[in-house]
């Protein structure tokens, strides 16, 4: 910590905090600016301009109060209405999908692949994940809630089931969306051996050919999901499960076994002329496929459907109706009214701020005006005013703020207020002491023998020279009033909890925390920048107006 | 010594009469009628005077005041509004669970940041005590409910090693414990730092150097305990913050304690649940500010309270 030393080396020299006072009286009593070569304020600027975190603090706090100043007019989005109905078409492109056309062909059995001739059957799983409809070149699927259901594609006795998921982040792990299986050969003779090829598409559109690929995908799926045993589609007839370079499981199931004959290992026999089923069920999804066998499948008129392709299965669709993720777009995502975080944030700091500056501001009125009183009159006053505040002080901040709002109810106005009333025993208590030793300084003395009334000794003499004390307060107490403040609003105590209000947000955020963090994070993370901004700040400022007053 | 106690408890009394006058007035000077609260807003107009006679609204105010004190004196803070509950039982048993947090918060936080503190001082400038000044730099400006909140999400929502919430053992207390006590850990830290080397600055620090003295002898023996004396004071001072903080923090946890029936009350009016909790908590502090002097005048034996 570079500040360290410089505060270190500062303090040895404990001059400048007191010619500071001096100084300033000098100019409330229209001393001419050019007989006088020191200037506290350049000499405070002089400092402070050495502090790179203060500085650093400062700037930051500048562009917060432009930010909250400007807030209406900056925000990309209204941060009070769903954000749905405000997207541009450019939007909806750069969001990722909330519905997908999966394009849909046929693989005939003289191997040709061709546009299909008619619609095939489409069938959700769920739908209140995914919605699903189907036309003859595609299959269109739209997006309900986050989740993960099947599709089911068929036409006659050929189906294929597609894995769909609703996710909130379009930066999700791929999963295998379908298994494409086709027949190898377009006709196979009697005895002879089938052989199957499959392909995995991937829901980020990558299509996997090589099946220990697959089988990498279905074991990286199944450590993430756990154990789950949700398949699309049911195995029906003879069943074989074969288990191939020990990870992937292919289970065959065969519905015409006069046909086809499934071996141990998982090799395809054909037995007899016709047209066989065959099941093939992988990673959860299967794919019914019919293998013409012989040649009065060859002499058939017209080539049969033997299997479905598909293009485009980026199946991996985007729940746009809440909680999205942070995005070039929602820089912040969006919460559970699908509401802009980034332009909540945005206003939230007018609303901070305001709880910030104008309770300490408040209090530290009330709290200084006490002070000089106490600190200057001494006596029977001071002693009552001690005791006051140190009672108050003698419960933490939040408490009392708590209690006041008990008292006065919730509200915006009632935590300014319940900010304030710990800030004045903070305030007194500081500017008390200052006061002190001001009063006794020759020139208070030179001011009372000449008959000025006590008001104008306090607020021309005395006040100036504590006025170092009270801004260096003023800046740390103005951050552990967001802190409080947010605090009080995270409680419920703060009125209206859908108000963009960094710790309304927060306790908004607090009921859906299991699923989706970032509401959490943003707000949370928006009120550690402006209170740490304001605590260097008031660090820089004491180091620079008074190395003597140090914690 | 025992005149001072005395003198301490009876100062007490007026402070305490003042806070429970303040938070009686509030029931009567808060919108929202009692018996609408506990009978619901349909009542019709005749059943709504017997009630209120029947609870006792109708007295004059000080008539009220001092029924309710007769009863707190004897130790029944009456039921609640919302759940008809009796409140002084159910203090009775959340006190427990606040004790217990703030406890365990408050002893790891000042053995934490004792050890860090001392280290820090002793290897100043080093790296570990640039890191340490810099967190407890940090540490007051990071509200400790977001922290909590974090907490959570990545030991317990994402990484699945503690229960998010609730009461239970050892592992629901780890949370909540850690985040209350963080920032008390980094107030003691950063205080017993500063203090062991404003000490060690001392002129019979140098001395027992000059004698011949090892380091280790000087820092643990000569300079540690004086240098302990405001430390005391201060740590002791925390625990009554850190119970403020643990309002928060039992909300985002959900830790059935004193602090989050606190704000049920007050969400839901329960007036006496609220007048309850605010006397208690009134004198818990009082309570913690006497022991805290007492402590620090037997540590220092300058300070001989009369």
């Amino acid at each position: 910590m570079k500040n360290k030393s410089e505060k270190q080396a500062k303090s040895v020299s404990p001059l400048p905090g007191e010619r500071t006072t001096p100084g300033d009286d000098h100019r409330e009593n229209g001393g001419g600016e050019k007989e006088k070569p020191y200037s506290p304020f350049k000499d405070f600027v002089k400092k402070f301009s050495k502090q790179k975190m203060a500085l650093i603090a400062f700037f930051a706090i500048a562009i917060i109060i432009v930010v909250a100043i400007l807030a209406p007019i900056i925000v990309p989005f209204d941060p009070t209405v769903d954000v749905l109905s405000q997207y541009s078409q450019e939007d909806q492109d750069q969001l990722g999908d909330n519905r997908i056309n999966i394009g849909y062909q046929w693989v005939l059995s003289d191997g040709s692949v061709v546009e299909a001739t008619r619609v095939p059957m489409v069938d959700s799983g769920n739908r209140r994940v995914v919605n699903a409809r189907g036309s003859a070149d595609s299959i269109t699927a739209t997006a309900v809630n986050e989740g993960e259901t099947f599709v089911a594609v068929s036409h006659e006795n050929v189906t294929n089931y597609l894995r769909i998921v609703v996710t909130q982040s379009q930066f999700y792990r791929p999963i295998l969306t379908a298994v494409e299986v086709t027949p190898g050969k377009d006709y196979f003779a009697p005895g002879e051996e089938i052989t199957l090829e499959i392909k995995g598409h991937l829901s980020d559109g990558e299509v996997l050919e090589d099946r220990s690929e697959i089988a990498r995908v279905i074991e990286e799926m199944e450590e993430l999901q756990g154990s789950q045993d949700t398949t699309g589609g049911r195995i029906v007839g003879q069943q074989v499960e074969t288990v191939e370079e020990g990870v992937l499981g292919i289970i065959f199931g065969n519905m015409d076994e006069e046909i086809l004959t499934i071996e141990e290992d998982g090799r395809i026999i054909a037995a007899q002329e016709g047209v066989g089923t065959v099941q093939v069920s992988l990673g959860g999804l299967s794919t019914v496929v019919q293998i013409p066998v012989g040649p009065t499948a060859l002499g058939q008129a017209e080539p049969i459907v033997t299997a479905f392709q598909f293009q485009e299965t980026e199946a991996q669709l985007v729940d746009l109706y809440k909680h999205q993720p942070p995005s070039t777009l929602h820089f912040f995502g969006t919460d559970h009214q699908n509401r802009d975080i980034f332009s909540r944030v945005l206003v939230g700091t007018r609303q901070t701020l305001t709880i910030g500056f104008v309770s300490v501001i408040l209090g530290a009125l009330l709290g200084t005006t006490l002070g000089l009183i106490a600190g200057y009159y001494g006596g029977r006053i001071d002693s009552l005013l001690t005791r006051a505040s140190d009672v108050l002080l003698a419960f933490p901040g939040v408490l009392l703020a708590i209690a006041v709002i008990a008292i006065l109810g919730p509200g915006i106005i009632n935590i300014i207020f319940a900010v304030a009333v710990f800030t004045v025993p903070i305030f007194l208590r500081i500017v008390r002491s200052s006061a002190m030793s001001v009063k006794n300084m020759t020139y208070v003395e030179a001011a009372k023998s000449i008959g000025v009334k006590d008001y104008v000794i306090i607020f021309r003499h005395i006040l100036p020279g504590t006025l170092s004390v009270i801004i260096v307060y003023l800046t740390m107490r103005i951050g552990t009033a967001i802190i409080i403040g947010a605090v009080l609003s995270y409680l419920g105590l703060g009125g209206d909890i859908t108000a963009p209000e960094w710790g309304a947000m927060l306790n908004a955020a607090k009921d859906n925390s299991r699923n989706v963090f970032h509401p959490t994070l943003f707000p949370g993370l928006a009120i550690v920048m402006t209170v740490l901004a304001f605590n260097l700040l008031g660090d820089g400022l004491r180091d620079a107006l008074d190395p003597k007053l140090k914690d | 010594m025992a005149t001072y106690i005395v003198r301490r408890l009876l100062q007490m009394i007026p402070i305490l009469l003042i806070v429970s006058i303040l938070a009686f007035l509030f029931v009567h000077l808060t919108p929202g009628d009692p018996i609408r609260i506990m009978y619901g807003i349909e009542i019709d107009q005749d059943t709504y005077q017997q009630l209120r006679e029947r609870e006792g609204f109708n007295d004059p105010l000080p008539v009220q005041y001092v029924r309710y004190m007769g009863n707190v004196v004897r130790g029944d803070f009456g039921v609640s509004y919302r759940t008809r509950a009796n409140v002084s039982s159910e203090i009775g048993r959340r006190f427990i669970n606040t004790f217990v947090l703030a406890s365990v918060s408050m002893i790891w936080a000042t053995l934490a940041g004792l050890v860090v503190g001392i280290i820090s001082a002793v290897k100043r400038n080093s790296l570990l005590d640039r890191v340490v000044m810099t967190l407890s730099v940090a540490s007051i400006s990071i509200p400790s409910f977001w922290l909590g909140l974090l907490l959570m999400q990545v030991f317990a929502v994402r990484l699945g090693w503690l229960p998010t919430s609730g009461i239970g053992g050892i592992r629901h207390l780890i949370m909540p414990a850690f985040v209350l006590g963080a920032t008390v850990a980094a107030i003691v830290a950063r205080f017993t730092r500063s203090s062991l080397l404003e000490t060690l600055g001392e002129d019979y620090i140098r001395t027992a150097r000059a004698k011949g003295q090892i380091r280790r002898n000087v820092i643990f023996k000569h300079a540690l305990r004086n240098a302990l004396i405001p430390v005391v004071t201060m740590t002791g001072l925390q625990f009554g913050f850190l119970i403020g903080g643990a309002i928060a923090i039992e909300t985002v946890f959900s830790w059935p304690g004193l602090g989050s029936y606190l704000i049920d009350g007050i969400i839901n009016r329960d007036y006496p649940v609220v007048q309850a909790l605010i006397m208690l908590f009134s004198l818990q502090f009082l309570g913690v500010n006497l022991l805290v002097d007492l402590t620090y005048a037997y540590l220092n034996p300058q300070i001989r309270y009369s």
